[in-house]
């Protein structure tokens, strides 16, 4: 484990929160394949990124399809990505990132009818990094039933684990290595 | 009211005992105040008057809050860490922590408007005198909605607003002691005292308007002011002295046209361009539209370091502090005005006028304060004249081939791509100019807010935003676009026309984009948002930045918005309603809808008012782009009086919003008026205030915002078309939430009637068992008792 090593440190530099911030493990596409495996009911938001991040030729939205299919996640289509998912006939529930996160803070909430709450596991990918990281930070203090996941090339100080700052070649690897570890 | 002091004056006096000469005796204040209506129930209400109605807004939707820091650093016992639980050692959780931090940020907000309409009041006071008339013209006799609604005053003249910014001062005041350490503990009670404290932030603005609308013949609500012109390429001719204008405070704007006009150099344009960014660029142009707008806060540094500015006169409020230097880098002098805004610079006001413009032609100061108001303009009309030969328009974007060169120091390190407000990949545009492709940086211009972080990064010290501009310039070189002139107030005479249409739905609703050029992506993204909503026969406002990104955006015709929808207030009309403390008048206009259409009492009558708003007036803000306290401020002031906002990704940073929660039912029930029962009046409105990530996310919500418990069945049905049109052509399918916002088979709009009705009964439907009623969330209103 890393803590404020050059690719562990807030990716905005301003946005330090205080003493704590997300573990960055030294392989995460292990480490996460193994949380995401024992989690009871993950659950992968997406946003608005998804429809625009190519990575090797593929769309950051075919990688949040593999994953969410492979580690068993519900999927949430932020912004105004559901339509891509329902032109993919992949299953996704359409809401805000607000809405979720909002009620993410209650134990009893599920997103997924056939899954009993909370949901343990939180994952992130492709949304703004603000944005991101502004959700992150109320499910950090007001949601302690849950832990958060970031799959984004940046470090996400608000997050409970978070990939570190990488370039995009890195990224895909990581993001490959994670589908793969989770087959 | 109270009214005063009044003052005798006797030139000469002479007793057994006393001889005086000019003696001034005020008598205090009296009571003068005619009865124009009678006094509703919370006149100048405290912080805990309308407490009550805080917490039923907020027992509906309640405070969301997004931490935006872990720690509490304001007093000697800290920092203080919040996170897992814990208090710091005043007692603080983190939720009050934020909550306080809330009210922080809408006391400065709305100390801000206050303090801008105190100065203005002081200046004008001093020129037109206590008893100068406050005239809004043979369509506007509710001249001050805010005002008399708030405070019970019907202010007659430019001395009555002083009362009101007593009031307002002292609210300011006390909610700001309410952040003390050791005072307040509740976050709920923070955030009734943000509401309070922003409603407060809508009478200032309402009065700093109503002043300069007065005092310097704005337009009061005309429906057709003129175009004029807006963009960074908008000085074709630059041959001629150029004298940029930053900020808000109009008054020295004001002095230099006059000045101008008295000294024969004539109208702006003729001999000197005048032209401005940010809400002084608005207001000077309500004076005279052939003053012209460079553009939002977002441009200044773009726009001075093309040089072609040979003077900057600046007021107060979104100026960039560092503007002294920024402008020395390209030799433009700068005048400051405002007490508020000296930075460190000399002040001159007492020298003679000769002096000061020689230091200022001759370098040897780069910027004087200068705080007598018509001596600044002189000041800057002469040194605009002498400085502009010498200057030759001295600029530092650098030419294309330059472009490389500077680039050429770039180690690809990244940071600057980590320092950027919006994540841009800037890291990679240098990287590849290095390499002699440009289009990288190019590309970065639109979304670029201008804020510098990526240059005071870059331990290469290479001028980042001046390549990106000097690699857009063709695009900058043609950004030349149309604005209508801000109109002012809505009126009366627009309020009868359409007051029913909207409280009915027939008209789906009023969208305001009001607000800062913080924007997640390009400014024309507003202008596409608006165009959308005014093509749809919804009423667009606009104010500040948004107003003039608006005008960014083109059609496939290539005509800007406001070439294409009228400027009234009606269906499909799109209105520049002015700067920021004009955001007033289009709160101001939903209160006009409860009290000139419905009739309702408007005098110190703030929660019935309210209440009539938030479950009638279809009308819902969009701050794409909000960046500041003030922005915070109005759009909590919007939400006490019951209008929703969506703000962009951004506004996630102002770290609280105000979310309903569809499956509280129980929270979404008001009373029936007419019988007394409670009734699920379904999501509508679903939050007061949230935040969507994509345009295409927040035109959905925006038309989803507009849907009000009273709506009729015609006018739901027309509101639900666009809800449903928009989710369809964004999310490719039918709301998930119909069943809660259908209440009976008349509500489904005909286009879509066959699938909804499927729809509907796939998920067991019902019709509303009471589906017109007269929904209030105030038990004094109830008129029969079920």
């Amino acid at each position: 484990m890393s803590l404020l090593t050059p690719r562990a440190s807030p990716w905005q530099w301003g946005n330090v929160p205080g003493p704590t911030m997300a573990m960055c493990p030294d392989n995460p596409p292990k480490v996460y394949a193994t949380m995401i495996k024992r989690a009871k009911n993950p659950l992968l938001i997406v946003g608005s990124l998804v429809l625009e991040v190519q990575l090797g030729g593929k769309l950051l939205l075919d990688y949040a399809m593999e994953i969410a299919k492979r580690g068993n996640c519900t999927l949430i289509a932020t912004a105004h990505t559901y339509k891509a998912f329902l032109e993919r006939n992949f299953p996704a529930v359409p809401m805000t990132l607000v809405d979720i996160v909002n009620r993410l803070q209650d134990p009893n909430f599920t997103a997924n009818p056939e899954k009993k709450p909370p949901h343990d596991l939180v994952l992130f990918l492709g949304i703004r990094y603000e944005f991101a990281s502004q959700g992150l930070a109320t499910l950090k203090h007001f949601a302690p039933h849950l832990r958060t996941m970031t799959l984004c090339k940046w470090y996400h100080p608000n997050a409970s684990w978070s990939f570190p700052n990488v370039k995009d070649d890195e990224w895909q690897k990581l993001l490959d290595e994670l589908i793969q570890a989770l087959s | 009211m109270e009214k005063g002091p009044a003052k005798v004056t006797v030139k000469e006096l002479k007793t057994p005992s006393l001889h005086a000469k000019d003696l001034e005796v005020a008598v205090g204040r009296l009571a003068l105040e005619e009865e124009w209506e009678p006094m509703g129930p919370t006149p100048m209400p405290s912080i805990t008057t309308l407490r009550q109605w805080d917490h039923k807004l907020l027992n509906r939707y309640k405070p969301f809050y997004a931490p935006f820091c872990d720690l509490c650093c304001l007093c000697t016992f800290g920092k203080c860490d919040l996170t897992k639980g814990k208090r710091g050692a005043c007692g603080l959780d983190i939720k009050t922590q934020t909550a306080r931090i809330i009210l922080v940020a809408c006391c400065i907000g709305a100390a801000t408007h206050t303090a801008h309409a105190r100065h203005m009041l002081h200046y004008l006071l001093e020129k037109y005198g206590p008893d100068y008339p406050i005239d809004m013209g043979t369509e506007i006799e509710v001249e001050a909605p805010h005002i008399r609604l708030v405070t019970g005053i019907k202010p007659k003249t430019l001395g009555d607003l002083e009362h009101v910014l007593n009031y307002c001062e002292e609210q300011i005041v006390h909610c700001l002691a309410a952040t003390h350490t050791g005072q307040e503990g509740s976050f709920l009670d923070y955030e009734s005292k943000a509401l309070h404290v922003s409603m407060i932030d809508h009478v200032a603005m309402e009065v700093a308007d109503i002043e300069q609308i007065v005092a310097f013949g704005f337009p009061k609500g005309d429906r057709d002011t003129p175009l004029t012109d807006i963009g960074l390429g908008i000085v074709a001719d630059t041959t001629k002295p150029v004298i940029l204008l930053i900020g808000h405070n109009v008054c020295s704007a004001i002095e230099l046209v006059d000045y101008m006009r008295k000294v024969g150099v004539g109208e702006p344009g003729d001999t000197i361009e005048v032209v401005g960014i940010c809400c002084t660029a608005h207001d000077i142009t309500r004076y005279t539209n052939r003053a012209k707008i460079i553009g939002p806060i977002s441009y200044q540094v773009k726009f001075l370091r093309t040089g072609v500015a040979d003077v900057a006169m600046v007021d107060e409020q979104c100026i960039r502090t560092n503007i002294v230097d920024i402008a020395a880098s390209v030799k433009t002098p700068v005048i400051a005005v405002s007490e508020k805004a000296c930075y460190g610079l000399p002040d001159m006001t007492n020298e003679p006028e000769d002096k000061i413009v020689e230091a200022l032609v001759s370098g040897q100061l780069k910027g004087a304060l200068v705080l007598d108001l018509e001596k600044a303009a002189a000041v800057a009309a002469k040194v605009a004249v002498r400085v502009a030969p010498l200057r030759k328009k001295y600029k530092i974007i650098p030419s294309e081939e330059e472009i490389a060169k500077m680039a050429a120091k770039c180690t690809y390190c990244g940071t600057c791509s980590r320092a950027c407000v919006n994540n841009l990949p800037v890291s990679d545009a240098v990287n590849a100019a290095k390499k002699g492709d440009i289009s990288k940086l190019a590309a970065l211009h639109d979304a670029c807010v201008g804020c510098l972080r990526c240059e005071s990064a870059c331990p290469q010290g290479i001028p980042i935003l001046s390549l990106i501009e000097a690699a857009a310039r063709k695009q900058v070189m043609t950004e030349k676009f149309k604005v209508r002139v801000g109109r002012g107030p809505v009126l009366d005479t627009e309020i009868r026309e359409v007051g029913s249409p909207i409280v009915l739905g027939e008209i789906p609703g009023v969208v305001a984009y009001v607000g800062c050029a913080n924007y997640p992506g390009a400014g024309r993204d507003v202008g596409e948002m608006a165009y959308e909503f005014a093509k749809r026969g919804y009423i667009v406002v606009a104010t500040g930045c948004s107003a003039m990104s608006i005008a960014e955006y083109r059609d496939e015709e290539g005509r800007s918005p406001y070439e294409v929808f009228p400027g009234v207030f009606d269906r499909g009309g799109l209105l520049n309603i002015g700067s920021c403390v004009a955001n007033a008048h289009i709160t101001g206009a939903a209160i006009k809808i409860a009290n000139i259409f419905a009739r309702r009492k408007l005098r110190a009558n703030y929660e019935e008012i309210a209440d009539y708003v938030l479950h009638r007036v279809g009308a819902c803000g969009v701050a794409w782009g909000a960046m500041s306290q003030k922005a915070a401020s109005i759009a909590t002031g919007c939400n006490r009086l019951g209008i929703p906002v969506i703000v962009g990704p951004h506004g996630s940073k102002y770290r609280r919003l105000y979310l309903g929660r569809v499956e509280d039912e129980e929270s979404f029930k008001v009373y029936d008026a007419r019988t007394g029962k409670k009734v699920y009046i379904g999501p509508a409105p679903e939050h007061l205030i949230m935040v969507c990530e994509t345009k295409e996310e927040c035109m959905v919500w925006t038309a989803k915002l507009c849907i009000r418990p009273n709506d009729t069945t015609k006018g739901r049905m027309i509101k639900l078309t666009h809800y449903i049109d928009l989710y369809k052509r964004f999310y490719g399918k039918l709301p998930d939430d119909l069943p809660l916002l259908v209440r009976t088979e008349a509500d489904i709009p005909i286009t879509y009637k066959d699938e909804v009705m499927e729809f509907l009964q796939s998920k067991g439907w019902k019709p509303a068992e009471t589906p017109a009623i007269d929904p209030t969330l105030l038990e004094r209103l109830i008129r029969a008792r079920g």
